[in-house]
């Protein structure tokens, strides 16, 4: 049986990659999926819904609207979504975190990945990020296998409170949220699928909004370092503000991030990817390119993505845009899906295993337990079984010793007792208890004054039974010798047999009674 | 013959499974459906223990009062005729000349044997049917009185007195 079992495993173990390349075959040409990003942060909200069929992807719906953090709900903006933008509310949602709430590390990788460095990166992570031990999440944006092959690892860490918060919010608007990202990742999903060219070599990302400036310099497809810095001066700019403090910040900020990445400064002919506000401002874009010599590629939100009119697509909905091509086309794009990322942290800490050897242990000693107590109690029951089985065999032994066969010994005895009544019945009268008629006449006798005149008839004792027939002269008479007859103590009960009547062709009274002696 | 980790783990779980079913099965299935019998037997059992006592209690009483009467009865002369005897106690009371007797024999069982008397005494008086009583119950134990019947009956307006008592006695043997 074992062998055939193990002849299975190998048909299974074929099987799988067969159903996965199945799916993914559906998923490529069969069906469309449809994604919903949202970006809370940067423009008020911002949401774009998109679609793909096979290689292509299509941006079907924009939305936008400013949030007042002070009396706008985030859940009805997003109800209206539903509404009021027309939105697939069985589509997957993809959301950012909050710039403020999410922290980036760079971590240098050992090569070793056992369970001690494990533990001095867990112990390190819990010191560089401002977050508690019991609610940080950390995780590294690329997969466990590429980690050894690489120098640097870029580790991001979030709130498990601010994370949980964020999905709260859109479950409560009765929508599917399915991936929640960090905005450098999104950010770099868009610029990856509409510019590709920037996935070979070294390129730098700059993305500005309202609030936060995020640099990124990225190597092969892989974010290498990241800048969230908060954008003092981002609504001045906006309104044709002061552009040179700006370039100036931004210029600074980028040569640092590259020299945090590589110790060197940038080398000329870098690609440098300008998205979101600064994509707007032509003298950013000059300076930055004349200072860094770089080659600058202002950021075009449709260069790869169909969309029915282009001047919907503004530089507002990059980051939504990217959050969606993270669900859309997750090979093409790099992130972390932070609640599978939350799930397989509390994954970790359950040991499986030896929950499930404990859970064993303990089935195993309470039927151990259940067991011991069943076979006790029929242990004990059997010897009181056998006690009272020998006690009755003994006792019968005793009572009847010429009982040789036993069988039932209540039936036996039982034939044998009525044996013993029967011949007991045909003794009883030499005892003496018997009816003694002549105790009888006596105390009829004694109890029947000379003045009633009485006259008796006819007597009959047959056993405990008397019979009287008597005559008197009137029915007060009767009556008073009956009730001095009821008073004798021999006499258990005294009752009328037939009333008193005159007799027809006499003046006396006549009548019958019965009388029952004690036996 | 070599097998992999997930064979080992796959035969293990499947012995484990096979002797517990196994196990259940021979041992614990049948104890369990035993320890039911017993929780339903003990306590029958226990009742039918106290009448059991009860009985060998009442049957050893009986077979105590049973044998000390038939000790009485074997302590009696060997050759009582109840006839006889209630004639002879006719004739020493006088009453012959009133008394008719009719006697009758039949065996009770493999044991006993019972011999019964219809006395059929007319035209006595109350007195000497006293007497007559009163000697039969003192002079032998062993004669019992089943059944008096008296009645003033056709006597002239006198006092006598029509009696008919039956008389039985009863012997060991045949």
């Amino acid at each position: 049986m074992v062998p055939a079992l193990a002849g299975l495993v190998p048909v299974f173990t074929c099987l799988v990659p067969v159903f996965a390349g199945l799916r993914a075959f559906c998923y490529r040409f069969v069906m469309t999926k449809r994604c919903i990003g949202i970006d809370f942060d940067s423009f008020g909200l911002c949401a774009v819904q998109m679609a793909r069929n096979g290689d292509r992807f299509r941006m079907e719906k924009v939305f936008s609207c400013p949030m007042r953090r002070e009396s706008d709900s985030p859940v009805q903006l997003l109800q209206s979504l539903l509404g009021r933008g027309g939105f697939d509310k069985r589509g997957a949602v993809a959301v950012s975190m909050s710039h403020n709430g999410i922290f980036f590390r760079t971590i240098q990788n050992g090569g070793s990945t056992d369970k001690s460095t494990e533990t001095k990166k867990n112990t390190a992570a819990r010191n560089d990020f401002p977050i508690s031990a019991e609610q940080i999440i950390t995780a590294n944006c690329l997969p466990g296998s590429d980690l050894r092959s690489r120098k640097t690892t870029l580790e991001i860490a979030v709130s498990r409170k601010s994370l949980n918060c964020r999905i709260e919010t859109v479950r409560q608007a009765k929508m599917r949220c399915e991936h929640v990202d960090g905005p450098v990742f999104a950010v770099y999903a868009a610029v990856a699928v509409n510019h590709p060219e920037i996935a070979c070599g070294t390129a730098i990302v700059v993305y500005t909004d309202h609030s936060h400036i995020i640099i990124a310099v990225t190597e092969n497809n892989d974010i290498l370092a990241v800048r969230n810095i908060p954008n003092s001066g981002g609504a001045e700019t906006d309104n044709g503000g002061n552009s040179d403090e700006m370039a100036s910040l931004l210029l600074r900020e980028t040569e640092l991030t590259w020299r945090a990445a590589f110790g060197k400064k940038i080398p000329e002919n870098t690609n440098l990817v300008l998205a979101g506000q600064i994509s707007q401002d032509a003298e950013v874009i000059s300076a930055l390119q004349q200072a860094l010599a770089c080659r600058a590629t202002v950021m075009n939100l449709s260069a790869n993505i169909d969309c029915s009119d282009v001047s919907e697509m503004s530089y507002k909905y990059v980051i939504a845009q990217g959050l969606a091509l993270r669900v859309l086309a997750p090979r093409d794009t790099i992130g972390i899906n932070l609640i599978k990322a939350a799930r397989d942290k509390t994954d970790k800490n359950i040991d499986i295993k030896k929950h499930v050897v404990v859970s064993l242990v303990l089935v195993a000693a309470l039927a151990g337990v259940w067991l011991t107590g069943l076979f006790v109690r029929k242990l004990r029951l059997e010897k009181d079984y056998e006690n009272i089985r020998q006690q009755g065999r003994l006792v019968f032994q005793q009572t009847v010793p010429s009982e040789q066969t036993i069988v039932n010994e209540l039936a036996q005895l039982d034939s044998h007792l009525q044996t013993l009544r029967r011949d007991y019945e045909y003794l009883e009268p030499l005892v003496g208890t018997g009816v003694n008629p002549v105790a009888v006449l006596h105390a009829i006798s004694v109890n029947t004054p000379r003045e009633l005149k009485v006259s008796i008839e006819n007597l009959s004792i047959t056993g405990p039974m008397v019979r009287i027939s008597a005559v008197c002269n009137d029915f007060e008479t009767a009556n008073r010798w009956r009730n001095i007859l009821r008073k004798v103590p021999q006499f258990v009960s005294v009752e009328v047999v037939s009333e008193p009547a005159r007799e027809p062709d006499s003046d006396s009274i006549s009548f019958e009674i019965s009388i029952r002696t004690e036996r | 013959m070599r097998i992999s980790s997930r064979e080992k783990q796959l035969s293990i779980g499947l012995a484990v499974f096979v002797g517990t079913v196994t196990f259940y099965m021979v041992l614990v299935k049948p104890s369990v459906a035993r320890l039911e019998t017993l929780e339903r037997v003990v306590p029958e059992k226990l009742v039918a223990l106290q009448e059991l006592q009860s009985q060998c209690r009442q049957y050893v009483t009986l077979q105590e009062r049973i044998g000390k009467l038939q000790e009485q009865i074997a302590s009696g002369p060997g050759d009582f005729m109840l006839l006889s005897f209630l004639d002879g106690l006719a004739e020493e009371l006088e009453l012959k000349d009133n008394v008719v007797m009719k006697g009758e024999t039949r065996k009770l069982d493999a044991t006993y044997t019972e011999a019964t008397v219809t006395l059929e005494l007319q035209h006595v008086t109350l007195k000497e049917l006293m007497e007559f009583l009163s000697r039969l119950r003192s002079e032998n134990s062993l004669v019992t009185i089943s059944n008096l019947n008296i009645s003033r009956g056709d006597t002239g307006g006198t006092d006598l007195l029509n009696s008919t008592v039956h008389v039985s006695h009863l012997r060991i043997g045949s």
